[in-house]
Order: C-alpha cells, then sequence, then structure tokens
C-alpha cells in the first residue's frame, strides 16, 4: 500500500518513480543498521529511529535522479530503475558480509532476525490477521489527500502536474518542486521498506522482504489513476487477493497461480479497461455518401510503418 | 491605386482551379468563396496576415480539409480530395512548416519510409544509389547518408522537398518555407523553386506573409484578408506599398482610442537587451523599450520576429544573455518570474491554455493562479477554501461571465470567456505594467471588443501596457506608440496620429523604409 502511494506521489507531478523497489530497500536497510547498532534501546524510541532513518535512506536513494532529472532533464524512469538493481547488489553485499546471518546456510541473502522489540504489533478483526503497516498505508494515504487539496505545496503540485508551462508563469519554482516531490516519493518508498520489515512476517533484511512489492505499487496507483485514497483502496485489494493466494497454497491448492497468475490477471482486465473505457461501443452502418463525407482526414505519413 | 481584378492569364488551361470554395469553422469562415488557378510552370505565392485563410485553403487542397461548398478542378475535370494521401496521388503535395522527418534516420531511409515505390527488400546501397538517382532527376543538393538531426534546417527542408516531389508530386505546396530559415537559405531555396518550376512544368505555390520574398519569388501573387480573396496579380505588376495595402486593408471600422493623458514616469525600461533563441540564433538584438505610466505600446510585426522572446523576457520567464531590464526603479534583470509579478507586472501569454491558464482545473483554482501565495488566500502552508471562493467569485463578477460552478474547469468556457477570466486576473495582479500578447485573437468582434475596453481602463489608471499584436487596426486604435519587430530588432516608431499604414506594413515585411 506505501508502495503505492510512494509512486502515487510521482504520478501526481507527472513523474515516474520507478526505483520504489531500491528506495524500499534502502528504508529497509537503513531501519536495519539502526536497530543492530541500537539494540538496546525500547521498542517505542527505537522504532521511531528506524522509521525515520528509512524514511532519510528512501529519500537519499532518489537524490540523485532526483537531480538529475530537475537540472540535467535525465529521464528519472531509467535512473530510478537502475538504482533498483544497485540496491540490490547492496543487499547482496551487507547480507553476505558484516551482516551475515551466522545461522543461515546455503546462499539465502539475509541479515538474521531484529531485535524482538521492533516487531510492530498486530490485531485481529473478525478473524482476519491485520497488520500495521495497513495503518501507516490508511494515515499516510489521508495525510497526503489533505496536503494535496489543501496546502500550497498541494496546489503547486496540482498546476505544475497540469502543465508546467503554466507552472512557470505562475511564479513556480518548478525544478525545486520536482526535487521535493521525488524525494518524498522516496521517502515514502523507504518507508514501505521499513513498515513491511517491522510488520511483516519476515522480520529481517532480505531479498525475500519484498515480493516486487515496490513494482506493485506503481501498478497499483496507475489503476488507482494516481489518486492515494484510491490507491489506498486498491492496495487492500491486491493485497488481499495475493495474502489469499499464500493461503491456498498452504491448503496445497495451486500456489503460484493465486500468487502471481490471479493478480496478473486481474490486472491485465483492469489495465486493458481502463484503455478499453475510452471507446464508445457503435453499431456499423453501412457504408453511404454522408458517412464517407463525415469521415475524418486519415492522418499523414508520419505514421506509416516503415519498409526500411 | 486602382487594381482591376483582370490579372492576365495564360492561355493554357490551368493546372489547378479552385472554384468558390469556402470553409467554415463554427461561426467563423475561414476561407469564403475563394476562386484560385494555377498553371503549370509558375510560383505561385499566396499573401497574407495571419488567420486570412492561406493555411485553410492549402489544407482543403490537400485533403485535410473538406471544404463547405466549391469545386476544385485538376485539368479541367471535377476532383474529390478525400485525403492527403488522395491528393498526393493526384499530385498534389506539400510540405508543412514542420518536416515531419524521423530525426535519427538518414536522408535516404526518410525518402523511402512509407512509400509503396519503395523495393520490398532494399538494402541501405539500393536506397541511396535511389536517392542520388531522384537528387539527380529534381537537382536537388541533398545528402542520402547523413541522419536527419545533422543536417542543417535548409538541408532539411531539402530532403523534405525531394520526399514530396519523387513521389509524383506535380502541385508542389510550401507552408511558410522560410519562416525557420536563414536569409542565405531562403534565397537558395526561391532559386531552386524557380528552377524547379521552370523545367520540369511543374506549379510551385508558397504561402507567405513576407513582402519581400513575394515579390523576388514569384510569379503570380494571390493576396488573402479576412478569408476572401482580394486579388490575384502578376508579380511583375505589383510592387511592396500594393502589396501591403491589400494585405493589410486601409478602412479601419474602429475609431482609434483617445490617447494617453498623463504619463508617469517609466515603469518598464529594457536596455539593451540582447537574446539568443533556443537554437542558438540570435532572437532579440539590442533591444532598448522604455514604457512609461499610463501608455500602451504597441508592437507591431508578424509572428516568430521575437515578440515571444520579449514577452517572456519582460516577465522573466526567460533569461536574457546581455542587457538589463528595471521595472519602476528596481532592476530585475534574470529575475524569477515570481519577483516580476511581485513588483506588479501582469502578463496576457501567447499560448493561453497552457501557460496562462490551467485548462484541466477549475475556475477558482485559476482564479488565485496570481495570488495563491498572499494571505488571506493563503494561511500558512494551507490555502483558504472559503477565500478562494470569494477571490474567484469577485473576478468572474468583474469581468462579467456567466458561471454556472466555480468548481468546473476552465475548459469548458468559451474562448471569450476564458480570455476575459485571464484578462481580468492579470489586469488586478498588473498595479505597474501589463505584458499582453494577442490579447484579442481568436475571439469574436465583441468579446474583443469587451477586452480592448479592459485595456484601455486599466491604461488610463495609470499602468503602462505592451501590447504585442499582430493585428494592426488594433495596434492602430489602441496604442500610443507603436514600435516594429522585424527580425528581433525594433525598426520603426511612430507616435499616435502619426502613422502611416503603408510604411507600417513596409516595416512589417522587412523592407528598408527610411524614417522621417
Amino acid at each position: 500500500m506505501v508502495t503505492g502511494l510512494a509512486a502515487a506521489i510521482a504520478i501526481k507531478l507527472g513523474a515516474w518513480n520507478v526505483g520504489v523497489e531500491g528506495q524500499f530497500f534502502m528504508g529497509a536497510w537503513a531501519a536495519a543498521g539502526i536497530a543492530f547498532a541500537l539494540d538496546g534501546l525500547s521498542g517505542p524510541p527505537l522504532l521511531t529511529l528506524m522509521f525515520m532513518g528509512a524514511t532519510g535512506a528512501g529519500a537519499v536513494w532518489m537524490l540523485i535522479p532526483a537531480l538529475a532529472r530537475a537540472y540535467l532533464n535525465i529521464s528519472e524512469i531509467l535512473t530510478t530503475l537502475m538504482l533498483n538493481f544497485v540496491a540490490m547488489a547492496f543487499l547482496a553485499y551487507w547480507t553476505t558480509g558484516p551482516w551475515r546471518d551466522p545461522r543461515s546456510q546455503g546462499a539465502v541473502l539475509a541479515t538474521p532476525k531484529l531485535p524482538e522489540q521492533t516487531r510492530l504489533p498486530t490485531t485481529s478483526i473478525a478473524g482476519v490477521e491485520i497488520g500495521f503497516g495497513i495503518f501507516i498505508g490508511l494515515v499516510l494515504a489521508i495525510l497526503l489527500t489533505t496536503i494535496f487539496r489543501k496546502s500550497v505545496l498541494g496546489y503547486m503540485v496540482t498546476t505544475v502536474g497540469a502543465s508546467e508551462r503554466a507552472g512557470a508563469y505562475a511564479g513556480i519554482k518548478v525544478r525545486r518542486l520536482l526535487v521535493t516531490v521525488l524525494l518524498a516519493s522516496g521517502a515514502a518508498a523507504g518507508l514501505a521498506g521499513v513498515t513491511h520489515m517491522t510488520g511483516g512476517a519476515i522480520n529481517r533484511y532480505s531479498t525475500s522482504l519484498s515480493s516486487n512489492t515496490g513494482y506493485m505499487g506503481i501498478a497499483v496507483a496507475v489503476l488507482a489513476g494516481g489518486s492515494f485514497l484510491g490507491t489506498a483502496a486498491m492496495a487492500l485489494v491486491v493485497g488481499a487477493i495475493v495474502a489469499a493466494g499464500n493461503s491456498l497454497r498452504i491448503l496445497d491448492v495451486g500456489s503460484e497461480l493465486g500468487r502471481f497468475g490471479l493478480t496478473g490477471f486481474i490486472l491485465v482486465i483492469a489495465a486493458v479497461g481502463e484503455g478499453l473505457s475510452r471507446y464508445r461501443l457503435v453499431r456499423r452502418r453501412p457504408i453511404d455518401a454522408a458517412n464517407i463525407a463525415d469521415s475524418p482526414p486519415t492522418a499523414t505519413n508520419s505514421t506509416e510503418d516503415t519498409n526500411t | 491605386m486602382i487594381v482591376e481584378d483582370n490579372a492576365p492569364r495564360s492561355a493554357i488551361a490551368p493546372l489547378v482551379e479552385m472554384r468558390e470554395v469556402t470553409k467554415q469553422f463554427g461561426s467563423l469562415t475561414a476561407v469564403n468563396r475563394v476562386d484560385l488557378d494555377i498553371h503549370a510552370g509558375e510560383v505561385h505565392a499566396i499573401l497574407g496576415e495571419n488567420g486570412a485563410g492561406k493555411t485553410t485553403l492549402m489544407n482543403v487542397l490537400t485533403g485535410l480539409l473538406k471544404p463547405d461548398s466549391g469545386q476544385i478542378f485538376l485539368d479541367g475535370s471535377e476532383i474529390s480530395i478525400s485525403s492527403p494521401r488522395k491528393a498526393l496521388e493526384l499530385g498534389i503535395g506539400i510540405v508543412h512548416q514542420h518536416f515531419r522527418l524521423v530525426e535519427n534516420f538518414t536522408a535516404a531511409e526518410n525518402l523511402h519510409l512509407g512509400w509503396n515505390d519503395t523495393p520490398r527488400l532494399a538494402g541501405n546501397k539500393d536506397l541511396i544509389d535511389r536517392t542520388h538517382a531522384l537528387a539527380k532527376q529534381f537537382n536537388l543538393d541533398v545528402e542520402p547518408n547523413a541522419r536527419i538531426w545533422q543536417l542543417s534546417v535548409g538541408e532539411q527542408q531539402r530532403v523534405a522537398i525531394l520526399r514530396t516531389l519523387s513521389r509524383g508530386a506535380r502541385i508542389l505546396i510550401l507552408d511558410e518555407p522560410t519562416a525557420v530559415l536563414t536569409p542565405p537559405e531562403a534565397e537558395r531555396l526561391f532559386e531552386m523553386l524557380r528552377g524547379l518550376a521552370e523545367s520540369s512544368n511543374r506549379a510551385v505555390i508558397f504561402i507567405s506573409h513576407k513582402l519581400d520574398e513575394v515579390i523576388t519569388a514569384s510569379d503570380q501573387v494571390t493576396v488573402l484578408r479576412a478569408g476572401s480573396r482580394v486579388n490575384t496579380l502578376r508579380t511583375v505588376d505589383c510592387n511592396q506599398e500594393l502589396l501591403a495595402e491589400m494585405m493589410i486593408g486601409r478602412h479601419l471600422d474602429t475609431q482609434p482610442a483617445p490617447p494617453a493623458k498623463d504619463l508617469g514616469p517609466a515603469v518598464l525600461v529594457g536596455k539593451r537587451i540582447v537574446v539568443r533563441n533556443d537554437r542558438g540564433l540570435p532572437a532579440l538584438e539590442n533591444i532598448d523599450l522604455e514604457l512609461r505610466s499610463g501608455e500602451i505600446i504597441g508592437v507591431a510585426g508578424v509572428a516568430g520576429n521575437g515578440q515571444r522572446e520579449l514577452s517572456e523576457v519582460l516577465t522573466g520567464l526567460r533569461s536574457i544573455d546581455t542587457g538589463q531590464i528595471f521595472v519602476g526603479d528596481q532592476e530585475l534583470t534574470n529575475a524569477d518570474p515570481a519577483d516580476f509579478l511581485r513588483a506588479g507586472i501582469g502578463h496576457i501569454p501567447e499560448d493561453r491554455y497552457s501557460s496562462g491558464l490551467v485548462s484541466s482545473e477549475s475556475i477558482e483554482h485559476n482564479a488565485i493562479l496570481r495570488a495563491f501565495r498572499d494571505p488571506p488566500i493563503r494561511r500558512g502552508l494551507f490555502l483558504s477554501p472559503a477565500d478562494i471562493k470569494n477571490h474567484a467569485e469577485q473576478l468572474v463578477n468583474t469581468v462579467k461571465i456567466a458561471v454556472r460552478d466555480l468548481r468546473s474547469s476552465v475548459r469548458a468556457l468559451s474562448g471569450g470567456n476564458a480570455q476575459r477570466l485571464l484578462t481580468g486576473r492579470e489586469i488586478a495582479a498588473a498595479s505597474k505594467v501589463l505584458v499582453a500578447v494577442h490579447p484579442t485573437r481568436g475571439l469574436d468582434v465583441g468579446a474583443a471588443e469587451a477586452v480592448r475596453q479592459v485595456l484601455l481602463k486599466a491604461r488610463d489608471s495609470g499602468v503602462g501596457i505592451l501590447l504585442i499584436s499582430e493585428d494592426l487596426s488594433e495596434l492602430l486604435s489602441l496604442a500610443d506608440r507603436i514600435v516594429v519587430m522585424f527580425r528581433g530588432r525594433l525598426t520603426g516608431e511612430f507616435n499616435k496620429y502619426e502613422y502611416d499604414v503603408n510604411t507600417l506594413g513596409l516595416l512589417m515585411g522587412g523592407s528598408p523604409v527610411e524614417v522621417s
């Protein structure tokens, strides 16, 4: 859910943060480092420091793409995507080197479990286990919606998102705003990383922390049309499907089918539906003279395909 | 001078005839019962101001637009041109202002792209050989192996022309071909067009609003004004004064507005401003300008001669290379747009729907585009919805537009109402200076008049207004002084009642005129 919100923040400005996955892991890295270094602290202060560190790390991981986009006009899509691989290599270094889990066998890239006091509580409503991450996501979604609709910053983001020229005309410092918003997107992705690590089943800094959560977040945000509350709702649905897939696996019913097949299927249907909703069904009439007269002019040769 | 509409025609039947062609867009008649005869072997210029209907007429001829009425004949038989592809099959081809070439492909590849005559399995060498042969056949200097982005604009244009010719165009149309060319490139183009028309019995049509190039490059000239054909003449019978008079029209519908009463101190001063455009060519060269409180300076000129850059420089949207800008006694050289705004400069931009207004957003959103930084609308980090509503309501009432819902998007407003909204907002922001670019372009007569009245009222309240317009009659009516802009320079200055339309027209077309 939080990864979806991270992507949605950038979308508001017409930018694409494809590096949510990488910022997610960097957030988890910073939080894990803080937890290992200060494991003498009690839960609340330690968790606070971990969350701050994670958002900071996510933002720092976005710094280069943000500055490159704003001042050198280098596509943030490429830079953020490529930094994902760097983040994974970074993870491989720490989990095989300084933070290697001495008890792990084989090639699992994971640190030892985090100190027990860093686990976020879970509650249970009507027999369904609810992770703390959902509350963080909902609060963040409401907070972002408020900022976006009511604040000066939100007004500037809407304006520049609709037209960069209009933003410059209104006296908005477009580059600075772009950097701010992209960093916020990275920070939210870092927040997602620490939330998953402290609130989920895998309580360590590890490759298995994310099952493509970062990429899924982008898809969810796009499906929700970039709306924060829509992203939150959409994330609940997709999250439920993935969780259901896991349960099915435990019951030994088609595992990967549920996890990925079903999710993918729904995403594809939704995306195609989105595209098709722009068209209107019309009944084909016999071609007559009037119809030809009304037909729009055909495109010029710029759209023709190549023979070379 | 009396002009008779009996241009000498050759005895041979014309290659193309357009008869009483009319095209309307809504209530606007873009082309009104226009006749046009194009003969083989001639270079025919279509001359007119922006909005005179030149491009619309050519779009009809190339099948991009369907005429509402009228007929088109090719070689004496009536034809119906349903699409640009059909037009090219019939031998009518156009080279647009933007050439529509693929930047990363070579000239040879662009030439053969999407062409039925391209051999199916042609290798690169075949394409290059074919291109060489075609270039030779049409006597055009094209380097087949060069990628488009490596070529100068003039060379790119030759590739585009060769592409059109090699697909069998007997009538070659060029839409403002010199707009993007340097003067030597333009000269070379016209030499080439002349050779092409004479040697191969093709017809060349070019659209222009520059008097000098029409005189030097064409055999026949058709002048359009406000959608109607004024006349068709042999170019040898014309001079620039005659053409300027026909293009602009002598009569003015409106009485000139009363001149400014009290001129105050200088509110906007530009000193020796030099700016290069995005291609590194000079866009503004040594502009000196002094605008005083309570006057309107009109900037006349054909679009693309530096007006856009001038307006951007004076509102902080574009930085300058050398020179200085002062607002009042405050220097604002290369300051932010926000600083210009704070200093009391309003701006009605040329592209009102993409920069002056955020068309996808609400009227409320747009109403506060200039005021959202200041209280009472801004309350700390947040905006006050009640004050936004108040502000928007006040603006809508001031400019007298009927709006059902302040939250509906600006896109839903008519062009006239959107422009009134923008004008009202900018005048409120303009405590010292208003830079207005084509403020009435595209508006109907009533809406245009309303905007003009608002400008005059602002002037009388002490605002200095820089009015950039292509509509000469508007400038004649409103401006207290007129300067003419041509190729990045200010080429003339006239005081109210000292204007001479012909001289203005000549200066706008780039003719050297001795100004007394």
